[in-house]
């Protein structure tokens, strides 16, 4: 249980520093291009890596339910993705 | 004529190639069109004797350029001799690098071109001395600032139009998450 909590952490931390490196990169992008639809791609990464961050805090502080840690991560994952859509598709 | 001397699908491909990428060496020809050093320079032999692609030595390496359009009315030369020569220079890495880094600026000295290049000081001296002599860079004034693109809008023309430039990791990104935009 232990091991698996250990590898749970690892893994959101993992994400969290590829999601801010993310970030970072599109941040700078968007300062090379002033492409406004980088901004979305950036947020979206900056919200991945929100996500890892409350996930992580979550994880830690082992407050938080089941059913809380689905509507929260889903929440996370439904802002992505809007961002997401928002940079492939708006025009 | 011309369209005779392009019959063959090799020498097609290598006429297609070089026009598309005026200024790269044999080597660098053959090994994209995946034919080898010595069929890819018959060919291109033969389209040089034809006058559709011109070559140029630069040290070792000889590099190709388009001459014209085959069968076009204009016969004047698709690239000038002062184009070929700042095409055979971006064409190699470290002057490249070089270039790109002093377009972005007005000037830089040796030191900072040396922290931008990774090579040593004496082989980035002997670039710079190459390309000071072929008049692409020059002294910036006053002498101290040290070096400058002699004429930055033919070298830009250059860069922008044959897609030349040292792609860091933030332009593969644009160019990567471009691609999913619709």
């Amino acid at each position: 249980m232990v091991l698996v909590v250990a590898i749970e952490n690892v893994l959101v931390a993992a994400v969290s520093v590829f999601a801010l490196a993310l970030s970072v990169i599109a941040i700078l992008a968007f300062r090379r291009t002033r492409d406004v639809h980088i901004v979305f791609l950036a947020a979206a990464f900056g919200v991945f890596f929100a996500k890892g961050l409350v996930l992580t805090l979550a994880l830690f502080a082992g407050s938080i339910g089941l059913t809380d840690l689905f509507i929260l991560s889903g929440s996370f994952d439904l802002a992505i993705l809007a961002l997401f859509y928002g940079f492939t598709l708006r025009r | 004529m011309d369209e005779e001397v392009l019959a063959v699908k090799t020498r097609r491909d290598l006429y297609d190639f070089v026009r598309k990428n005026p200024g790269f060496h044999l080597r660098e020809v053959a090994r994209a069109l995946n034919l080898s050093i010595t069929l890819a320079d018959y060919h291109l032999r033969f389209l040089e004797k034809h006058d559709l692609v011109a070559s140029a030595m630069d040290g070792e390496y000889k590099r190709f350029f388009p001459r014209s359009m085959p069968g076009g009315a204009e016969d004047r030369p698709a690239l000038t001799d002062a184009e070929k020569q700042i095409l055979a220079f971006l064409r190699q890495p470290v002057p490249l690098r070089i270039l790109a880094f002093l377009m972005e600026r007005e000037a830089a000295t040796h030191k900072e071109i040396l922290e931008h290049a990774p090579v040593s000081a004496s082989t980035l001296s002997h670039h710079v001395k190459k390309m000071d002599a072929a008049g692409l860079v020059e002294h910036a004034e006053p002498r101290e600032r040290g070096y400058r693109v002699a004429d930055p809008k033919a070298v830009a023309r250059i860069m922008a139009t044959y897609e030349l430039a040292t792609p860091d990791q933030i332009d593969t990104f644009i160019r990567v998450w471009g691609e999913f935009r619709l």
